[in-house]
């Protein structure tokens, strides 16, 4: 008796574990009752983007009646958006997902045993729907797209946001005006201007240094410095050689160009406001954008134009990227790729989801997306908005050049290892330029001989 | 006979098996698969994303943890030591403090006891919101009371030498009427008689504290520092949403976390840094109890 009882419980606990688990990992997705079908699309938080995938959605539930979209999203801070799309993509309930583009640099060779990691890795498990043949796709360059979400001849994602990142710099036009400046083409004459603001008593820079937006200026100054004299396209093959060469050893974080951005970093460091390294990211655009008899400059991408314009709707800005060097013709615009749409294998709306990137990629929409996210268009037929802040880079625009690459690091790797770590790199820290330097090659070279 | 509400008598023998069989299955789902999983993929190089390969590559994290990148895990154990014992210290002793004060009678202190319990039933993320704004140099409070008070200003979070201690007085903060709870109960299972015996042989406050009150909160004190220490050991939420981990502040907790689920999204790591999290706290938690258990026996 005694052995069935045994049995008898041990049966009906894993049955009951069983059919748990069945239930955590079924997903309903796409029954709301009767005849309607729930697309669900999942976005990080940035308030035009989030302003536009809902009134696209609005327009698209109107065109297809019996159609109802659920848009998902989280901030990217502290890791909740990663953690959201994880989740949907465990539970097979997402059907459009945006991730950042995984560009080549994804990829990392054979030789270095690194396994793919983010929309990489799931391109390569074959977990996205190849989007090639897609008749949208006709409306992107497809050479951009392929080194952005390609891989060995399948595209599987539509990158639709491009923006400044490295060395990026809002402006307030009216506080240069008073003080008789113009943006600056050199690095020198960025210097200048900035001690002349300082004369004048005004904070020149306005930088969040607790999430490390100050190494923007490092970022912008080296890739000018390497991309000097190359032609745009060539950006992919530069970043990918430099990764190359820091593996197997032939480039170090102490090279002369990395201690010369860290010079010029250090240089204009000496211009941002006291006290950067408590200020958030979360805060700053506001705080800058609030304050406009101080703080000209304000270090920060040009996402977050929107949010800029909605602290202070009155505040007449620009934007540019700060000049790393003293050759104006080398301080070229750098762009990030960024919001990237994918589509899951393990989507139940695939077709509803094609629908919704047709429509997304229909030139009046995506005009609109334009607008409200402040992107730079990968649609080559479409110009960039005629934003206000945006005559810069509309100006710039032909010459810019894709961000270089990061060499390739393990997980598990200290900061360090990927470059300078510019909380602890002075201002912000209290480590000199080379401290740093020596500690991230040194780093880097421990990290990878794992 | 009436009958009965829970079948009859052939079903009802089934009701504890199935009373065990619930909670056994919900204990090998959400407790036994996890920490089996978490074991495996210790093991591994796997992203932790959907329908991505395990890549078993046997002993490889905890290689190059104890190789490559142990300054960054030797790191990493060093704050958490410190946050552990500092939290630890500090929590218990502002309990204590606390229960004494407010170990009265009166609704005056049901509610202050309320009010210091209440942080306790916030959530993580909203706490290390509202401190990190208030922390804020530039829009928040706290620099304008610093600046009124000492005619200085300071980065607060983002300063190297005030970060950590900052993070260790929001857990504090939020914790303290937890540990008053705890040391309060112990002090209502203190005989009255025992201090009327101290007071009748001239004990002052402080002996009838050093003497009476403290050896007798031994199994209160043992439960409060154990429980505050077992807390601390694997804290990474409020230090994520304070300083993410930077100006000093990284514990083991939220290397682990970033990761096993940030930019790196590497499962097979972050599995092996909770397996090296799990030694530490039964080391830590052990040897805790150990002594603590001794000095009660000895008291």
């Amino acid at each position: 008796m005694r052995p069935r009882i045994t049995v008898t419980l041990t049966a009906a606990t894993v049955c009951l574990a069983g059919a748990l688990t069945g239930c955590s990992s079924s997903s309903s997705d796409n029954s709301g009752g009767g005849s309607t079908t729930t697309l669900n699309i999942a976005e990080w938080t940035n308030p035009g983007a989030i302003q536009f995938t809902q009134w696209l959605s609005a327009k698209f539930e109107k065109a297809h009646p019996g159609v109802k979209i659920k848009l998902q999203q989280a901030p990217t801070a502290n890791g909740a958006w990663g953690t959201l799309w994880n989740s949907l993509l465990q539970s097979k309930s997402v059907d459009l997902l945006a991730l950042q583009a995984p560009t080549q640099a994804g990829f990392a060779p054979g030789y270095t045993s690194l396994k793919a990691q983010g929309a990489a890795a799931l391109i390569e498990a074959g977990q996205l729907v190849d989007l090639k043949d897609q008749p949208f796709m006709k409306n992107y360059d497809p050479t951009m797209q392929a080194a952005m979400a390609g891989r060995n001849g399948h595209i599987y994602g539509v990158m639709a946001a491009e923006y400044s990142a490295a060395g990026a710099m809002w402006y307030k036009k009216d506080l240069l005006a008073k003080y008789h400046l113009d943006v600056p083409t050199t690095f020198q004459q960025f210097l200048d201007e900035c001690e002349t603001l300082k004369k004048a008593g005004v904070t020149p820079i306005f930088v969040s240094g607790k999430d490390g937006m100050q190494g923007g200026v490092w970022q912008g100054v080296m890739n000018q410095m390497l991309m000097q004299g190359k032609a745009p396209a060539d950006s992919v093959k530069v970043g990918s050689d430099r990764a190359d060469a820091f593996w197997k050893g032939t480039q170090s974080w102490t090279d002369p160009v990395y201690r010369e951005a860290s010079a010029r970093y250090e240089k204009v460091m000496k211009y941002i406001e006291p006290n950067a390294a408590g200020v958030a990211q979360l805060t700053a655009p506001g705080v800058w954008a609030s304050k406009s008899d101080d703080y000209p400059f304000l270090l920060d991408g040009s996402w977050d134009g929107a949010v800029i314009q909605q602290a202070n709707p009155k505040l007449n800005m620009g934007f540019f990227t700060m000049p790393g060097t003293d050759d104006a013709a080398a301080n070229r615009l750098t762009l990030k790729p960024d919001l990237t749409w994918v589509v899951p294998t393990s989507a139940k709306n695939k077709t509803l989801a094609m629908q919704w990137l047709t429509m997304f990629s229909e030139p009046e929409n995506y005009k609109e997306w334009l607008k409200q996210t402040g992107s730079v268009s990968t649609q080559p037929a479409l110009q960039n908005t005629g934003l206000s802040w945006m005559d810069w880079q509309n100006a710039h625009m032909t010459d810019a050049f894709p961000q270089l690459s990061s060499p390739w690091v393990p997980a598990g790797a200290p900061l360090d290892a990927g470059g300078p770590d510019f909380y602890k790199l002075t201002p912000i820290g209290k480590d000199s330029v080379d401290t740093i330097l020596n500690r991230s090659a040194s780093a880097y070279r421990k990290s990878v001989a794992g | 006979m009436a009958r009965c509400p829970f079948g009859t008598q052939r079903t009802r023998r089934f009701i504890p098996w199935a009373s065990i069989a619930i909670p056994g299955a919900g204990w090998l789902l959400f407790g036994l698969y996890p920490s089996l999983a978490t074991i495996g993929y210790s093991f591994t190089r796997y992203s932790g994303l959907p329908g991505t390969p395990l890549n078993f590559c046997g002993m490889c994290n905890y290689h190059a943890a104890f190789t490559s990148l142990s300054d960054q895990l030797w790191s990493a154990v060093r704050v958490t030591l410190i946050y552990v014992v500092g939290v630890t210290v500090l929590q218990n002793a502002i309990g204590l403090g606390l229960a004494l004060l407010l170990n009265r009678s009166g609704r005056s202190y049901t509610f202050y006891r309320a009010l210091i319990f209440m942080p306790q039933i916030f959530s993580v993320t909203v706490v290390g919101a509202v401190f990190a704004l208030m922390l804020d140099p530039y829009s928040g409070p706290a620099e304008k009371v610093v600046h009124g008070l000492f005619g200085t200003d300071s980065a607060f979070l983002g300063s190297s030498s005030l970060a950590l201690p900052l993070v260790m007085l929001v857990n504090v903060w939020m914790f303290s009427g937890y540990s008053m709870l705890i040391y309060i109960a112990g002090l209502r299972n203190i005989p009255a008689s025992v201090y009327e015996a101290a007071a009748m042989d001239g004990a002052g406050r402080f002996r009838t504290f050093r003497h009476v009150t403290w050896p007798l909160l031994a199994s209160a004190t043992t439960v409060n520092v154990f429980l505050t220490a077992m807390g601390t050991l694997g804290e990474y939420a409020l230090i994520l949403v304070l300083t993410g981990g930077n100006f000093g502040t990284k514990t083991l907790g939220l290397y682990m976390f970033q990761s096993a689920f940030g930019a790196d999204s590497q499962l097979g790591y972050g599995s092996m840094l909770a397996m090296l999290q799990f030694v530490l706290t039964v080391v830590i938690g052990g040897g805790l109890l150990y002594t603590l258990r001794r000095r009660e026996v000895a008291l």
